[in-house]
């Protein structure tokens, strides 16, 4: 039997920004698979199947958005089909590419997509269109927003283990100040936790530099077989060879409140810890914190990074809150977490997450990250979820030997 | 044709810009593509929106009564009500609640929300924990404008309103009992920082 492992050939990301009214999101597709295209060095029409990666059609004021981003960048006529999992809908396209290679159903995918959830409607606005993402029956129409969902985790997570504000602020000065060092990111920042702090309430404990950014952006990769690559990819022999390993997925109840089980209770993402215990087994990892050596964890709320350390077993239950404040996913840290500057650096268009998140893991893994390169990076890992955690996915990348 | 401004051709047009290479190349690849006009679009629709199997939850609140559903087989009750129970894909039954409980998880939103126009901030996000129903049930909790009275685990009821309101969830709201006070009490986040 010929080797289906799956790898990552190339990537391409536009540059986030709450405003790119420069560009359409067909513009913004297009600028990604042209440069995921160029930095693969592949030739667009040997590409034998596509996903588009995209939440909603609110935001672009377009349906079947993936028929037209397909026909703008000249894939037809390869299959194409959209994937959607709310936050981890990036994510879910590369977890569905991966069982198209590996089952056989092709050699090679192109993954492209993302979102205009800057500017493009006011931000009162793209936060109603957001929370119509939550149950609109039972919590949109109570004034639950996401802010408040995710408020009231925290919360518990805070009553149960002692967590404090102090803590997940070091996240959002960690993230903003790794985003300084990537030219793609919407707003690197040199914070204090005394800033952080001191910025104004949103839904307590939470305040507005404790939110992540909603961006305007897309993003494109490309996977493929080993052989395929050698064949189709000109830069594939020169660069070290990125494995996508494991892909793990769950789901949980939409709502928090029907997630009654004594432990985790509202304090934990359950789903995630399902996803990655599924991760960790597919690629035989025993210790995450010790094998692991970069991550890109979904940061849409500060304290939500806090929770998914512990989720994704970086440690234990009740910890998080001082492996946040003690340095060990800083930059130059034990696991540095999101180098890019993830959601509250980087930025985030839902569509795109996903997949900037594994561009900067293969960048990472290449040894390609210029400034913000973690040292002998060899297995990086995206975590990214939907809603508050309703479905969870944890993907698994590795570096593996020329051979 | 000349007679007509520029700005009054197109009465949608928001306005008319040059743009920066976003990643502020030397030798920008779109130089011929930057200036950029963009339209401001108006879109307004309404739904008509079933409350389906789960009507007569609001249809009860009119007449001060707060029901949930149980499972004949697993006798789990649903708060907010399911038809459906899905441990056991099975048809639940009515069931009525005495709207008496406790608070399970809360927050103090500072943004008022455009899906509810009028909910004035700040305002208390809350969980319920409803004396029977075997879910937890999410409310505003209202202190009469007194946000240190909130604790974890405080009593709390539910009480019926006369209307109008907008969408019928608001036929119901939550309050504290009298002299409430929680068990394992944290305080808010303003008396943490004081």
């Amino acid at each position: 039997m010929t080797d289906r492992t799956v790898y990552l050939v190339g990537g391409g990301l536009t540059k986030l920004s709450a405003d790119r009214s420069d560009a359409s999101i067909r513009d913004l597709v297009a600028e990604a698979v042209m440069s995921a295209v160029e930095d693969a060095g592949v030739s667009p029409d040997r590409l034998e199947r596509a996903i588009t990666s995209y939440e909603s059609d609110h935001f672009a004021r377009q349906m079947t958005l993936g028929a037209v981003l397909h026909d703008t960048v000249g894939l037809v006529p390869i299959p194409n089909q959209r994937v959607e999992a709310g936050g981890a809908t990036g994510a879910m396209a590369l977890h569905t590419a991966s069982a198209f290679i590996s089952a056989g159903l092709c050699d090679s995918v192109i993954v492209y997509g993302g979102e205009m959830n800057g500017r493009s409607v006011e931000s009162s606005t793209a936060e109603h269109i957001l929370a119509l993402s939550a149950d609109t029956d039972w919590e949109t129409t109570v004034g639950g927003t996401f802010a408040g969902l995710y408020a009231i985790m925290i919360r518990e997570h805070m009553r149960l283990y002692g967590t404090t504000e102090e803590q997940f602020a070091h996240i959002a000065v960690k993230n903003r100040r790794n985003a300084m060092a990537n030219p793609f990111a919407q707003k690197g920042m040199a914070l204090t936790v005394d800033d952080v702090l001191s910025s104004r309430p949103v839904a307590e404990p939470y305040r507005l530099l404790d939110c992540s950014l909603l961006s305007d952006g897309a993003a494109a990769v490309i996977l493929s077989t080993a052989t395929w690559a050698r064949e189709h990819s000109e830069h594939f022999d020169d660069r070290p060879p990125i494995a996508f390993v494991a892909s793990g997925t769950a789901t949980d109840s939409p709502r928090l409140g029907d997630r009654v089980r004594p432990v985790p209770g509202l304090a934990h993402f359950e789903a995630k810890r399902l996803a990655a215990n599924q991760a960790y087994r597919m690629a035989g990892i025993d210790d995450p914190l010790e094998e692991i050596d970069v991550a890109e964890l979904y940061d849409s709320f500060s304290g939500a990074e806090l929770q998914a350390y512990e989720d994704l077993g970086f440690c234990p239950r009740g910890q998080g809150g001082a492996a946040a404040a003690d340095g060990r996913f800083d930059h130059g840290g034990k696991l540095p977490v999101n180098t890019s500057g993830g959601l509250l650096g980087q930025g985030g268009a839902v569509g795109a997450t996903g997949i900037a998140q594994t561009i900067e893991i293969m960048r990472q893994l290449m040894d390609d990250a210029g400034n913000r390169q973690v040292k002998d990076a060899r297995k990086g890992l995206t975590d990214s979820h939907a809603g508050v955690g309703s479905q969870c996915v944890v993907n698994i990348f590795e570096r593996r030997d020329r051979t | 044709m000349s007679d007509i401004p520029p700005e009054a051709r197109v009465t949608s047009r928001l306005g008319r810009f040059e743009a920066a290479d976003p990643m502020e190349r030397t030798d920008d690849p779109w130089s011929e593509f930057r200036s950029i006009d963009v339209l401001d679009l108006n879109w307004v629709h309404q739904y008509r929106h079933s409350l389906g199997k789960v009507s007569r939850f609001f249809q009860e609140l009119e007449n001060g009564r707060l029901m949930a559903t149980k499972c004949p087989k697993c006798e789990t009750v649903w708060m907010p009500p399911r038809p459906v129970c899905p441990r056991d894909l099975a048809i639940t039954r009515w069931t009525e609640l005495p709207g008496t409980g406790t608070l399970a998880g809360y927050t103090i939103v500072h943004r008022s929300p455009q899906a509810v126009p009028g909910l004035p901030v700040p305002y208390i996000l809350a969980y319920a924990a409803l004396d029977g129903a075997d879910t937890l049930f999410l409310h505003v909790l209202d202190v009469d404008g007194d946000l240190t009275r909130v604790r974890y685990g405080m009593g709390i009821h539910v009480v019926f309103k006369e209307g109008p309101v907008d969408h019928p969830i608001w036929l119901m709201g939550l309050e504290p009992d009298q002299g409430a006070s929680g068990g394992d009490s944290v305080g808010n986040d303003e008396e943490i920082e004081e």
